[in-house]
């Protein structure tokens, strides 16, 4: 029997276990139900990540058909009630992921290239503002039926919101797929620096538009488009989660100095302190632990091997149940719905990416045919934004759902592309492994 | 900054607890190390859960719970990869009369007794007999730790010490068994259904085995790829018996007496890797107990306390001696008349945690709350008495090396 067939079953039987448990709990407890999602999640995933991978593909996009297809919007073997409580597990996760990121930004290298980064990543954000902006502006209201967009200006905010999520890469993706193809290499540096960067910079000016966009929306809002009061919370958002991030930074060179015991423990639980804490103090998981993996990188490069070699370990099972955490919770119902103005957005996304990408490296002297496909993969962030987007729109609760239906169909489709789209980049590139 | 506290607070304390010096001690100061080993993470997490400071907030707690059901998985796989029938045929007449007489005394006195005590004090009425035959599973068998017990280190001792560690083994496997065939009984109303959930959990044993047997051949030995598999098999059987209210840690040992048994080329190296992981797991498990129980257990639970640590004080040196007694001594296998070792199987089996665990995260109710106090509480008393004990013997003979087991 063939390897692929034999994939095909064990993905079978996994799939098979979790409907027949469904099946004999008389009733349905979602938190005890949990530890049995946790097992699909991971097996299935893996072994549908492995049947991808003969035909090339990157894993990730393995985990995440196979949550699609196990998830509440396919076969139902994983159901909305065991998502729910896996909640602290994919913030373990995003910390984890977030972790290794910072351990791959060496800060001499930033500097070295801090002018390319820059270029690009403002091109990038231009072409795609306003790319987007214009599309979205133009088409909307012909392409998305039923919906009164309203005045000229409210139609304006609107393209805007979608462009801002539209910006978004994903660097967990990123991250998965340099980890799998062990790519090394201008094209996987960029990818990784700009992917990073331009989430933070994406932070602030989400919450602009989101402000903008409150006092466009609600026009008996007393305050200004931009309150002193929103700059404040961004700052401490931000700034709050670099001390944060600094400090367990601190915290981790101190324990691989002195200590040096205990780091698979000492991983694990860096990484719900992250995930719980962060959440408690309203902070960018994300942020936290990418700054924390970039100080013990930068401050203590030889004990941080360790660190990094046990994050490495935890990785496959940490991406395995991210991704398809991300693939359940994909509803094919919007793609179904709205795919004539997804993929619209979806084409004009990755023309302006493409032209933005390679405007800002031609500036700065660097030759990438292949660099663009970097920045397409869109994952967990873009979701919770297009939430974000939802939640702001919720006064005009027609367009809100349309306009979010919209998002999450485009995002599907750079969430399933963007990973194979980059692999194919650093493949191309000469910049992965042959042993990966 | 409470829930930062709490972070940094519960790392600290548990990266010292848990520390593999503390797990395999073998230097000076063994009782405080042993004493500090699994049941130091059960102190921490008591500290840190509800009753004493309650300074981890009650959501993380609660979405904690599906990773107790995979540390469940771990330590039911780990102690069923032990039933290797290879190793079993080796096993001598005399550790399985040991482990006959044990069951038998369990059954014939801690039984009854938790059946009394639950029904008079912490369930009045007719007592679950699921939390019966638990609480007289969690009293099966003893610790397999026996390198704390510093007695002197002669070929009798070593011998003995290898009888404790065996038995205790056999005895583990007997008490997940007891509690998973309990619960499929008490779950079930009719004789089919009993058969139905039986068979349901072989076959998700059986089939995690098979796959996880197939995922390990085409891992290439990569750690993480092994990771993940592991712990998708564990999730798989030990969560989808939780999801059907049977026993996980039933589940997931007959997975491992699955994978013990397979053929196949890397399984003995996978289990190496599984046993890496296992203070790692010790450890978050041990706090988990401690956060999830609510020591106020009153007069009744406390009285239980007394009587399950006197019950172990009193019987368990004395059935080891008595199933020595009247097995043969094997040429050249002769064990010591006397050694403070025979103290040692006083102290708790470290799978008694699990299974009060497993009580709790499958119905939180007050008095199986209690019930899960009551078996820490006792677990911890009587590896306080059994190591001042064991520690007093052996400064009487004058022993000071450790037994190297």
């Amino acid at each position: 029997m063939s390897r692929a067939v034999r994939l095909i079953l064990s993905i079978a039987a996994v799939i098979l276990i979790a409907l027949l448990a469904h099946r004999q709990a008389e009733a349905s407890d979602g938190l005890l139900a949990s530890g049995a999602a946790i097992g699909t999640l991971l097996l299935g995933a893996w072994f549908t990540g492995r049947l991808v991978a003969l035909i090339t593909l990157p894993k990730i996009t393995g985990y995440l058909i196979f949550g699609l297809f196990a998830g509440p919007y396919g076969l139902q073997a994983i159901t909305h009630e065991q998502l729910d409580y896996l909640r602290l597990i994919n913030d373990f996760a995003i910390s984890l992921i977030a972790l290794t990121a910072g351990g791959e930004i060496h800060l001499a290298l930033l500097r070295k290239s801090a002018r390319t980064i820059s270029a690009i990543l403002v091109m990038q954000i231009v072409a795609v503002m306003t790319g987007v902006v214009a599309v979205a502006y133009l088409t909307l209201p012909h392409l998305v039926t039923g919906v009164d967009f309203g005045s000229n200006a409210q139609l304006l905010i609107i393209a805007l919101l979608v462009a801002s999520v539209c910006c978004l890469s994903s660097p967990a993706a990123v991250i998965a797929v340099l980890t799998e193809t062990r790519a090394e290499g201008p094209v996987a540096g960029m990818t990784l620096a700009v992917t990073v960067c331009k989430d933070l910079v994406l932070i602030v000016i989400f919450a602009v538009v989101v402000s903008v966009a409150t006092g466009v929306i609600d026009p008996e809002s007393t305050r200004s488009l931009v309150s002193a009061s929103t700059l404040k919370t961004i700052a401490v958002h931000l700034l709050g989660s670099l001390a944060m991030g600094a400090g367990v930074g601190f915290v981790l060179a101190v324990w691989l100095r002195r200590v040096r015991v205990q780091i698979p423990l000492l991983v694990v639980f860096t990484c719900f302190g992250i995930a719980v804490v962060s959440e408690s103090l309203h902070l960018e998981p994300l942020l936290v632990a990418l700054t924390a993996g970039m100080l013990v990188l930068n401050a203590r490069e030889h004990d941080a091997e360790a660190l990094f070699d046990t994050v490495e370990e935890l990785s496959v099972p940490v991406y395995c149940i991210f991704f398809a955490l991300a693939g359940a919770k994909i509803n094919p119902e919007a793609l179904a719905l709205t795919w004539p103005m997804a993929l619209v957005l979806v084409g004009t996304r990755t023309a302006t990416i493409w032209g933005g990408t390679t405007a800002g490296a031609r500036l700065t002297g660097l030759r990438s045919a292949w660099l663009p496909l970097g920045y397409l993969p869109q994952a967990g962030v873009s979701i919770a934004l297009a939430y974000a987007v939802k939640e702001t729109l919720s006064g005009l609760p027609d367009i809100s759902d349309k306009v979010f239906t919209l998002l999450l169909a485009a995002i599907t489709c750079n969430e399933i592309a963007g990973p194979a789209l980059l692999k194919l980049a650093l493949v191309r590139s000469g910049e992965t492994q042959k042993d990966a | 900054m409470q829930a930062f506290l709490v972070i940094l607070t519960l790392a600290a304390l548990a990266l010292v607890a848990a520390s593999p010096r503390r797990f395999r001690p073998t230097r000076s100061r063994s009782a405080v190390n042993t004493f500090i080993a699994v049941w130091g993470s059960v102190v921490v997490g008591i500290l840190l859960g509800p009753t004493v400071t309650a300074l981890i907030p009650a959501q993380p707690i609660t979405y904690a719970k599906p990773l107790a059901v995979l540390g469940l998985g771990w330590i039911g796989v780990m102690v069923g990869a032990q039933a290797r029938t290879s190793l079993l045929r080796l096993v001598s007449r005399r550790i399985w009369t040991i482990v006959a007489l044990d069951t038998l005394i369990t059954a014939m006195v801690i039984a009854p007794l938790a059946y009394l005590a639950l029904s008079r004090w912490l369930a009045p009425g007719r007592p679950p007999s699921a939390v019966v035959a638990l609480i007289a599973a969690a009293a099966l068998g003893w610790a397999m730790e026996t390198r704390s017990a510093r007695v002197a280190s002669t070929a009798e001792a070593h011998r003995l010490a290898i009888v404790i560690r065996a038995s205790g083994g056999l005895l583990a496997i007997a008490a997940i068994i007891a509690v998973g065939v309990a619960s499929i009984i008490s779950t079930t109303v009719t004789p089919l259904a009993t058969a139905v959930s039986g068979a349901t959990v072989l076959v998700v044993a059986a089939t995690a085995a098979l796959l996880l047997k197939f995922a390990i051949s085409i891992t290439s030995g990569k750690r993480g790829d092994q990771l993940c598999v592991f712990l998708g098999a564990v999730g798989l059987a030990a969560g989808t018996a939780a999801e059907i209210h049977l026993s996980p840690l039933f589940a997931a040992l007959l997975t491992g007496v699955a994978i013990a048994n397979m053929p196949g080329k890397g399984l003995r190296s996978f289990e190496a890797f599984i046993l890496r992981g296992e203070h790692v797991v010790a450890a978050l498990f041990g706090l988990t107990a401690g956060i999830l129980i609510d020591i106020r257990i009153g007069l009744g639970g406390l009285v239980l306390v007394f009587l399950l640590t006197a019950m172990r004080l009193l019987l368990k040196p004395v059935t080891l001696s008595l199933a020595i007694r009247f097995s043969d001594d094997a040429p050249g296998q002769r064990l010591p008349a006397s050694s403070p070792l025979y103290l040692a199987p006083i102290r708790v089996s470290p799978v008694a945690i699990a299974l009060g665990v497993s009580l709790v995260l499958l119905d939180p109710s007050a008095t199986n709350n209690r019930v899960l106090a009551v078996l820490l509480i006792s677990g911890l008393l009587a590896e306080v008495v059994s190591i001042t004990l064991t520690a007093m013997g052996a400064r009487r003979v004058g022993a000071t090396k450790a037994v190297a087991a």
